[in-house]
């Protein structure tokens, strides 16, 4: 049985600029960012002159001649997006890309597994601020045009907006521009006397279709909070590992040895596999009984020396907090590669080469068909039966 | 947050990666070498080895039940025994145990005796099915040996056999004694390979088990489910809640009950 | 494990006063391997209706059912043929 669809979006409004400002000494001028000849961002009081991204530089100026210019640095703000985008995955299983500053994630249980979705807005806030230094804004409803709406009208303190009521009503008040309607179809709604979403959405079908031509019949449906559009996501992939100390260790170079004996035959493995290693997360438990967390954004796989250089640089952190580490643990994210299929992330070279081996033998002793390994065909067909099945292992 | 040791063998299992092409002693020499090398610099205090210690153990993929074990899961290197009769929570239980095997990375053989296995169910539960074999015997005693030769190959982290039913059946029959003997053989290359093995029996009815098999004996760990409620959604089931029962626990406490929460999809 | 029949276990149904085989029936109860399995509750019901445009049409009425064997199991009714069959139980 379906469950109703619940749908958080994400926004970070003037991601690139943002991004910008957390790094520079504080300025009063507006904060123009470009890329060659046009504007790849800009700061709030720029976009209030009437600058938007795309737009030529010359013609930003115009409109905004205090501002300050700045050439972009496109592989950083992808990079600090990536971060983010890999927070958001630990703390839902489906995020869904869109351009820089916008997501969407899969909310269905996330307000059980939290306590309440607010609960659920906040940790995922804290974490971004925590991690980036940028403060996000999230919206929760039950389909992705509602989501982003709640997420862009929520207040910057609590930062989320979180749609209880059926879609529909929550957008029926809203004005028309909320919705990606063209210039003309906008200006021929004003002409009706149809200024809000609710009296847009009230219109027939097929009166839309022809006032206003059947390529609008999508934004009808979404006005009336029937945005279907499902999310098309990535699922993020951990790898831990653990190791414990029977005497509490505060010693940095034994500590260090035992992080790098942990991740660096793993490390190698997923190289190998394809993966790419984007954070790494070190969890100390302490002699205390506490437990402190810290994080490196690593951006790309690391060589040795990097490693070596990371996990110094997050034990330095924890000096002085403690008298010494009982347990340490670290987790290598990752992404799934494009094509979308689960990679193992433990490349068991040794390990495959047995149970094949084994599977040879029991193939050979009983017969082929006795040894199968299941195969994916339609997951979303109707009929259970034709989601999966088995076939003769092959070896 | 859960944690599991670094024993020697893990040790080992981490630095052969390394070395796919040396020898087994070239890799034990060197994994002698390097612990004592780390030891010699900074102290014995450095790497432990905490094996004896502490049970390895499998997550159930339910904190109360890790907790209620006392050692955080089932224990690797031995035989768990689900028992449920019906709609009870074992076969949720062994689901989660193939997603928590999968997740620390080991390789799992299902042994379908019945020929009934639902890839839905365990796709919809993450198993990565991709890397799932599993066995199709033609009979139980086929079962047994296929998975005799599995466990004998070492080459598994985790079996699942499913399931045994019919027991009181089972009791009478020559089976049984086939059953009893493969118990004998597998316990110790359980131990060595550190394989779990997770066998699933039904029951006619619940607490109904019949006297005379030799698997309660051979289990270190015996759970047993029974159906408590129904969990509802606008009048619909959507789930049940299960009670667990650690029967006979080798490892840690027995006797306690924990209640999960089973939600049903599909 | 929850044990799925992909080509359906066969069973013998008890219908609600109608026709056996005729569709839409409620089943009441059903023998399977021997033992008689009464319905205690009908969670769900849906149908399918596919590959008509085949000679492997596929009419089925599925039922999602409790029984007083402590059961949860799917049911269905292959409409071309009237058979009932036990796809799984949900353990």
């Amino acid at each position: 049985m379906r469950h109703p669809p619940r749908i958080a979006c994400l926004y970070i409004p003037h991601f690139v600029a943002e991004v910008e400002l957390r790094q520079s000494v504080p300025n009063d001028r507006p904060l123009l960012i470009t890329d060659g000849p046009r504007v790849l961002g800009g700061c709030e009081r720029a976009a209030e002159m009437g600058v938007t991204p795309g737009d030529l530089l010359r013609q930003a100026l115009a409109r905004c001649p205090q501002a300050r210019v700045i050439q972009g640095d496109r592989a950083h703000y992808q990079r600090v997006w990536q971060q983010i985008v890999e927070t958001l995955g630990m703390h839902s299983p489906v995020i869904e890309e869109g351009p820089w500053g916008l997501a969407y994630l899969e909310a269905h249980g996330m307000g059980a597994l939290y306590g309440s979705e607010a609960d659920w807005c906040r940790a995922i806030r804290k974490e971004i601020l925590r991690e980036t230094s940028l403060s996000a804004r999230l919206g929760v409803a039950g389909s992705k045009f509602a989501s982003m709406i709640a997420a862009q009208t929520s207040p910057p303190d609590p930062g989320r907006r979180i749609i209880v009521e059926e879609d529909h009503a929550f957008l029926a008040p809203l004005p028309t521009n909320w919705l990606p309607l063209s210039v003309e179809t906008r200006r021929r709604l004003r002409l009706l006397g149809l200024h809000t979403i609710g009296q847009f959405a009230k219109l027939p079908a097929n009166t839309v279709a022809e006032q206003f031509g059947p390529v609008n019949l999508e934004f009808h449906r979404w006005a009336r909070g029937k945005d279907e559009r499902p999310l098309r996501g990535r699922k993020c992939e951990v790898l831990e590992a653990h190791a414990e100390f029977e005497v509490a260790e505060a010693r940095e170079g034994a500590l260090l040895e035992a992080l790098l004996a942990m991740g660096h035959s793993a490390l190698q493995e997923l190289q190998q596999g394809g993966l790419a290693i984007r954070r790494l997360e070190l969890e100390a438990r302490l002699v205390e009984g506490e437990t402190l967390q810290r994080s490196a954004w690593i951006g790309a796989t690391p060589g040795d020396e990097t490693l070596r250089l990371i996990f110094r640089n997050l034990l330095h952190t924890l000096q002085g907090e403690s008298a010494g580490v009982v347990a340490l643990g670290i987790k290598f994210v990752g992404l799934e590669p494009p094509s979308g299929k689960q990679l193992s992330l433990f490349a068991q070279a040794e390990d495959r080469t047995r149970l094949e081996e084994a599977l040879r033998r029991l193939a050979r002793k009983h017969s082929a068909e006795c040894v199968a390994q299941p195969c994916e065909l339609r997951p979303e067909a109707p009929l259970v039966a034709e989601r999966y099945a088995l076939q003769a292992y092959r070896l | 947050m859960t944690y599991s040791l670094l024993t020697i063998e893990q040790m080992f299992y981490i630095m052969s990666l390394r070395e796919d092409a040396m020898s087994t002693k070239s890799r034990k020499q060197l994994l002698e070498y390097t612990i004592s090398a780390i030891q010699k610099r900074w102290g014995h205090q450095a790497i432990h080895t905490a094996v004896e210690e502490a049970p390895l153990v499998l997550s159930t993929g339910f904190p109360a039940l890790d907790r209620a074990l006392g050692t955080g899961g089932l224990p690797r290197g031995r035989l768990s025994e689900l028992i449920g009769c019906g709609t009870a929570g074992q076969g949720t239980l062994a689901i989660q145990a193939i997603a928590q095997a999968q997740r620390v990375g080991q390789q799992v053989a299902y042994v379908d005796v019945e020929h009934t296995i639902d890839l839905d169910a365990l796709a919809r539960a993450g198993v990565r099915l991709e890397t799932l074999v599993v066995l199709r015997p033609l009979s139980l005693s086929h079962a047994l040996e296929m998975t005799g030769d599995l466990v004998a190959a070492g080459a598994v982290g985790t079996i699942i056999l499913d399931h045994l039913h019919d027991l009181a059946l089972l009791t009478q029959s020559e089976a049984a004694q086939g059953l009893d003997r493969a118990l004998r053989e597998w316990t110790p290359q359980l131990g060595r390979s550190l394989c779990t093995m997770i066998i699933l029996t039904e029951t006619a009815s619940p607490g109904l088990y019949p006297s005379g098999l030799a698997l309660p004996y051979f289990a270190s760990v015996r759970l047993e489910c029974e159906r408590q409620n129904w969990l509802r959604h606008r009048g619909r089931i959507t789930g049940f809640i299960a009670r667990v029962r650690v029967l006979k626990n080798k490892l840690g406490p027995s006797g306690q009950e924990v209640l999960l929460k089973i939600r049903i999809g599909g | 494990m929850s044990p799925f029949w992909p080509h359906g276990a066969p069973i013998e149904i008890q219908a609600e006063d109608r026709e056996v085989n005729a569709p839409q029936a409620e089943p009441r109860s059903f023998l399977w391997e021997g033992r008689l399995h009464r319905i205690q509750e009908l969670s769900a019901h849906w149908r399918i209706h596919t590959y008509w445009w085949t000679e492997v049409e596929i009419w089925r009425d599925y039922w999602k059912v409790v029984t007083d064997t402590g059961l949860l199991c799917v049911l269905y009714q292959d409409l071309t043929q009237g058979h009932w069959y036990l796809e799984r139980i949900y353990q």
